[in-house]
Parts: C-alpha cells; structure tokens; sequence
C-alpha cells in the first residue's frame, strides 16, 4: 500500500469512524434532558399513584427527572394520542393500562392500535374481585348464582362501562347466565359509594379500591378473579376454585410509540427492570394495595396480543 | 379526648406549622390568581410532600386546599374575575361593593364568613363524620338528580335582573357538558370528529375563558387608566368596616349557609361552587329584600363564602368513612395518604387512630392560621384595586393561557379557552350573565349521570323519584324555587308595567 492510498483510506474512514461515535455518543448521551411521563387517568387514581412513586427511582436510574403529566379523558385515548404524536427521541413515556391500550382502541375508532407501541415492561397486574356489603347474604359465588337465579333482572351491579371489572364480571354474567342490571358508574371510588350506600348489590372491582372496606369488615369479596389467590387477601377464593374459569387481570405497565431507536429502548427497559426489582419501591407499591408483577417487555408485549385477540370478538362494534 | 389531645401535640410543632402556613399562603395565591387552580397546586405539591411525615405533608396540602378555596373570592371581590370557579357567586355582590368603594368591608366579610364556614366544618369532621357519612350514603342517582334539579332553579337568581337571559345562559351551560364521552356507554358524542373533543370541553379552559378572558376584552375597550379606586386604601377607614347592621344581616345567613355546605361536601361529586351557587340561591329566595342582590349585599358574600369553604373539611367526611373521596382535590390528596401506607376508609380509625386525632386537630389549628394569614396580608390584598388595568388585564391573559396549558398540556384548551373568552365577551356585551352558563355547565352531568341511573334501577319507572323521600323533597323544593322566583319576576314585570302605564298616563 502506497503511501497516497493509505492517505486516501484514512481520508475515506474518517467519517464513517466519526459518525460511529456520533452514534455512540447520542445513545450515551440519552437522556440528556428530563422525560415525561404520560398518565392516561386522572391525578390521584391508582394508575397516577404507581406512576408518582416510579417517577423519582426512575429518574434517579436514568440520570434524569421523570415528570408524570396527566393527560386523561376520552377513556385514555387523549393521553395515549399524545405520546404517539411525540417526538420518537425516547423523551416521552406512556404509562399504559389494559383501559387505554386494549378496551379504548377496540370500542371505537381512536387512532391507534396496541401494536402501534413498544413495550418497556409490566409493572402491575390488578387483581380483581367481586364485592358485596358485609350484611349480604351471599357468602360465595354459589349463593349469589342461586339467588340471581331464582331473582332474574331483580338485582343491579355498578361497573364503569367496557373496563375491565365490567368485562370480567360479564364473562361470570354468561358463563352462569345471570340476569343481573348493569348500573354505569363513573369510576371505581363511585362504584364503591353505591355498594354501600345499597344501590347495587355487587360490584366487581380494583382489589385495591375496596381493601380498606374489606379489612374493616364494611364489605365482603365473594371472589377474586386471579389464576391464583391474592397474597394480601389469601382468604378470598378465586372464581376458578368455585368452579367459573372467569380471569381479569388489568395491567399498568411502561410502552412508547414504535419508532423509537433501539439503543434508547434498551436504555429504558433496563432502568424499569432495575426499578421493579428494587425492595424499597415495591414496599412502597405495596403500601397503595397493588403488587410489582414486573414482566420483561417480550411478555408484557404478549399479553397485549392476548387481551387483543380475547377482547376483539367482545369489543369490535 | 386523650387522643385529640396527643394530636394537639403532634400538630403544635414547628416544622407542622410551618407546612399548614406555607401551603395557606400558597393556596392564597394560586386561588387568588385568576388561570392558576387549586386542584393543580395541589397535584403539584403532592410528589414534595412525599419525603415529609405523614400528618406533614397532608398539613401542606390541607392548607393549599382551604388557602386556594378561599383565595379565589380576593380576585372575585377586587376585579370581578373569579380565581376558582366557587367563588364566580362571591363576585356579584363583592365587585358591587368595590365599585362603590367598599372593597374592605367585602374583603372582611368573605374572610370571616369563610373561617366560619371552615370551624364549622371541621367540627363537622370531627364530631359528626359517622352520622353526616350516612346521610351521604342515602343520597343515590335520584337524589343527586334531584339536588341538581333544585340548584339549577337557583339559576334565576344569578341572572342579574334578566332571568330570560340567564335561563339561556343556564341552557348552554348544560348543552356544553353534554360533549365528550358519554357517561353511561362510554361512547364519543358531539366529538364532531376532533379527536381533542373526545374528553368534551375543558373544564378549567371554560372558567378563565367565560370569566377572565371575557372581563379582560370588555375592559380593553375602556379607557386605560381607568381604575376602580385612587390613592392608598385604608382598612380602618369607616366604608371598609363592618358594621353591626352588616354582621345582623349576615350571621343568620352564615348559620345556615354552613351546615348545607357541610352535607353538600360530603355528597362525593358535588363540590364547592355547588355549595356557594345553591346557598347565594337560597339565601336571596329567602331574603326580605332580594333586590339588593347583585348590587352589594353582603349577606350575598357571606352566603357564599360560608358556604363553599364548609365544603373543604367535609370532604374528607367521605374519603375517611368510606374510602370515596368528596371532591377532585381529596381525589388528589388520597394519593398522599396511600404513599405514607395510609388507606382511607373505615379501617383507617381502628388502625391509626392516633393518625386521624393530629389529622383532625391539624384542620382546626389550619383554619385558625387561615384568619391570621389572610387578615395580616388583607392590607397588601386590597391594593389590587389600585394596579391600573393596563398592567392588570394583559397580566390576566398571560396567567390565562399558561394556567390552561400547564393544566392541560394541551394546545386545543388553550383555543379552546380563547374560543370560549370571546363567547363570554359577546354574552357580556349583550347583557347575557355568565354565571349561570358555569352552573349548567358543572350541573349537566350530575343530573344527566343521576337520571339515567335512576331510570335504570327503577326499570324504566319515573316513580323512583317520588317514592325516595329525599329525593322528592328536594324536588319539591326546586318547585317551591320555582314559584317564589316566579312570582316575583312575575310581580316586578307587573310593577314595571304599571310604572310604564302611569307614565304614559300622565302625557297630555
């Protein structure tokens, strides 16, 4: 090799080598300003407490603040539009729920599919349970079935419309066929307000939404509608057990628009997982009636194909 | 007793107070600030109060909560724009006063009537939660519909002088709520294909639209330097004190004001501005002299005030005894207690009682501070009449689309809420009151929500309303509104008339 010729090689490498560690250098630049986190439910909600508490250990993974946003109303799709419409940097991140990611997009046209995201991962699968008031008669599914039975179109039950605990509860609904009333409620605390105050005489909800109600004996769970039983309500049967295979599990979980570089994806779901698998945040998880149920974005990504394909048929106007 | 008084001692330390006193005074402000709201205050504030105590960190939010509820009726009293959507009742009589020179004398009133209404809500809280959270449980979708029914009468009475007009104005108040996502479906309604519209109009992007847009266009055409008063305002002076005449006018009005601000705060849904419209309402249906309504009465400031800061403690009534929160903000607020591993609801007495007693004292030692704070500050409050309208409406336009956007994130609010400060310019220059547009507004769903539901559990029967006592009682009532504000329309059309015929009788 001449001289000249290794001139011009050097010559000929000197970009591609510089923009080889342009690229590196932007990948370990991410994130080099604060992200946003996109909460599809109002402040104060369960799914906006998860996303505060992730906020700060997140941030603290990452190098850089994570703000949580609120952009709720449409039944999520506002807030889910929105961190579609965002720039694909990685800077904005969707705190997904099986309400804006699955139900919402089936129910009507909104403009995305759960396909249209990447998942970072699974941080907590709900546990559903069917509630009554402490001085119900009902002790397990049986005896309510055999009441509403015998009482068809007699008793009511409150569920925001389409949500999970309303799809779920309809799956107990058919398998049983019951004719029970469904009262529409405008979310979950409502619902429990009517339990109580005895215009509905069951509602199917959040574990969580009605855990200080059970623990002080105010009301009773008849069933919860896990594959297996909750560990903080181990007294609770599931469905399964008294003999209806009726399962609802709601995730909430971290996902961003497709698009987004490779490198930044990485970035992401190593922090989550990191994050997930710290004692000291799942405690703090804990204290607001959920559990970490953290899944590797593969799974997590699986299971929006699964609740898709099983709630299509349902949903699909 | 020995609870409350171990509560006293955890609540009586410096860094507590600290906290109630920052998040008054920031509550003060952010509600005073006509396009700043409480609700997101609070939202904001409530990641800092994290890392503190618990009873810390609620102390904070407790007093943004009480500070911004009652901050918002400065603005209302000294430029005529509502800083909260509470206080749009507090403005008719309180810029009434200001005009004519009486800025101080309103200021007091509201203050004193909102600390009032505030003691009488934490004794509320504490002495009665149990009782007051069973009449909240009695109230089902027939009663909600029917209190909707009977404080959407009250409309009238916000209509200042014009009830055609303000019945309008009511109208497309409720028409406006009714976009969006329908609330027993689920389904898009009136979107007309905007995506923006599905979560139907923004709230927060109609208050500052219809109320500070609006005042701030209509004073655009005047001229400049106009101002509501000259020269440094002094408190002591004769026209800003109370004198016992007012304090006789009043007081009556605040006994009854605050007990129903205190049942309305723990129906979960309803809220403050509910309690300030229904108990202005009532009280000038009720008065001798419904006339000096609008125009400077000040048991109209005294009603209102009492009774939407009753609200505020009897909020958390729900959210302690039954796990609901009363309000958007105890819906925020419930985020804080749960991070600290407290759940709310009726577990949380037996659990943590010694928790719920400094809780509980924290509310009275809040609402103390509260009078202090906002007496020592009334002073400085007051000048705000003095800033000339160059400096003060311009101010507003910018707090307006900041406030919109920081609350929203969304652009389209901010059009929106340009779109609606034209639509309220347009009404305010036909003579059409706004108010009344905000009340259909917050009442459409509850009664839209509360009808359908009812129809529903009755199967399709409208007895449901008549066989439940309450909720034919307060339906009887929006029938008894309806014929006092009748009559009297009725008789003052005849008065007017007469006059007219007298006149005309007397030509040659």
């Amino acid at each position: 090799m001449t001289k000249i010729r290794k001139f011009f090689f050097a010559l000929a490498i000197i970009p591609v080598v510089a923009l080889m560690t342009l690229t590196g250098a932007i990948a370990q630049m991410y994130p080099s300003k604060p992200l946003t986190l996109i909460v599809t439910w109002p402040a104060g909600g369960s799914t906006d407490v998860i996303a505060r508490l992730l906020a700060e250990p997140l941030g603290k993974e990452l190098g850089q603040p994570v703000a949580v946003v609120n952009r709720k109303g449409g039944g999520g799709s506002l807030g889910t539009r929105a961190a579609l419409d965002a720039p694909m940097d990685g800077y904005t991140i969707l705190m997904t729920t099986s309400g804006n990611h699955i139900l919402t997009p089936l129910k009507k046209d909104v403009g995305y599919r759960y396909d249209d995201f990447e998942p970072i991962g699974q941080l907590v699968a709900a546990t559903l349970a069917l509630a009554v008031q402490a001085d119900s008669p009902w002790q397990n599914l049986d005896d309510m079935i055999q009441d509403v039975q015998a009482n068809p179109g007699k008793y009511n039950f409150g569920a925001v419309p389409s949500t999970m605990p309303h799809l779920t509860l309809n799956g107990l609904i058919s398998a049983a066929e019951l004719d029970v009333v469904h009262i529409p409620m405008q979310g979950g605390a409502p619902g429990v307000k009517a339990l109580l105050g005895g215009d509905i005489a069951m509602l199917p909800a959040n574990l969580s939404s009605v855990a200080s109600n059970l623990k002080a004996g105010k009301l009773r769970a008849l069933a919860v509608f896990n594959a297996t039983r909750d560990p903080a309500f181990a007294d609770i049967a599931t469905a399964e057990e008294q003999g209806y295979a009726v399962y609802g599990n709601p995730f909430v979980g971290l996902a961003v628009a497709k698009g987004v570089p490779e490198e930044v994806l990485d970035r992401l779901r190593a922090a989550l997982s990191t994050v997930a698998s710290d004692p000291e945040f799942q405690a703090k998880v804990a204290t607001s009636g959920a559990a970490i149920t953290y899944l590797p974005p593969d799974e997590f990504g699986a299971i929006w194909a699964r609740d898709w394909g099983n709630f299509e048929p349902i949903l699909k106007p | 007793m020995e609870l409350l008084l171990s509560g006293l001692a955890q609540v009586l330390v410096l860094e507590t107070m600290a906290l109630i006193a920052t998040g008054l005074i920031i509550g003060i402000i952010i509600g005073a600030i006509p396009g700043l709201n409480v609700p997101l205050a609070v939202a904001i504030a409530l990641p800092i109060t994290f890392g503190m105590t618990p009873i810390g960190g609620l102390a904070m939010l407790v007093g943004i909560y009480k500070g911004g509820t009652y901050g918002g009726s400065l603005s209302a009293v000294l430029i005529n724009v509502p800083g909260t959507p509470a206080a749009a009742a507090t403005a008719q009589d309180g810029i009434a006063l200001t005009r004519a020179g009486k800025a101080g004398k309103a200021l007091k009133m509201s203050l004193y009537a909102s600390v009032i209404g505030g003691i009488v809500s934490d004794f509320a809280l504490i002495l009665f939660a149990i009782p007051v959270a069973s009449f909240a449980l009695s109230i089902g979708p027939p009663e909600t519909f029917a209190i909707g029914i009977f404080a959407l009468t009250l409309v009238g009475v916000l209509s200042q002088g014009n009830m055609l007009k303000g019945v309008i104005a009511g109208v497309l108040g409720l028409l406006l709520s009714t976009f969006g996502v329908d609330p027993l479906t689920g389904d898009f309604r009136l979107t007309l294909g905007v995506y923006n519209l599905s979560g139907g109009w923004s709230f927060i992007a109609l208050v500052i639209g219809i109320f500070a847009i609006a005042e701030a266009l209509v004073k655009v055409e005047r001229p400049l330097q106009e101002q509501v008063m000259v020269g440094k305002v002094r408190l002591s002076d004769p026209e800003h004190r109370l004198t016992a005449e007012d304090w006789r006018r009043s007081l009556p009005v605040i006994a009854r004001s605050a007990p129903i601000g205190v049942l309305i705060g723990s129906i979960p849904g309803l809220g403050a501005a509910v309690s300030a419209y229904l108990n202005y309402g009532i009280t000038r249906n009720l008065s001798k002299t419904p006339e000096r309504f609008g125009k400077g009465a000040i048991e109209g400031i005294a009603a209102a005030e009492s009774g939407n800061n009753a609200v505020t403690s009897a909020t958390f009534i729900p959210l302690l005894t039954l796990g609901v929160p009363g309000d958007v903000i105890t819906a925020i607020m419930l985020g804080a207690f749960i991070v600290h591993g407290l759940i709310p609801g009726p577990a949380l007495f037996e659990q943590n009682s010694s928790f719920i007693a400094a809780f509980f004292v924290m509310f009275v030692v809040a609402t103390m501070l509260h009078l202090v704070i906002a007496r020592l500050g009334m002073p400085l409050f007051v000048q705000a009449t003095r800033i000339s309208n160059k400096y003060l409406f311009p101010s507003i336009m910018v707090l307006g689309v900041t406030g919109v956007y920081v609350t929203t994130n969304s652009f389209f609010d901010v059009f929106t809420m340009l779109g609606f400060g034209l639509m309220g310019y347009i009404m305010l220059k036909l003579r059409f009151p706004v108010a009344p547009l905000l009340i259909g507004f917050i009442l459409g769903p509850l009664i839209e929500i509360g009808l359908r539901q009812s129809v529903i559990m009755s199967r399709g029967s409208i007895d449901i309303f008549f066989s439940r006592p309450l909720a034919a009682l307060f339906l009887a009532l929006a029938a008894g509104s309806v014929i006092i504000v009748g009559l009297r329309e009725w008789r003052e059309f005849r008065r007017a008339a007469a006059a007219r015929g007298t006149k005309t009788g007397e030509k040659p």
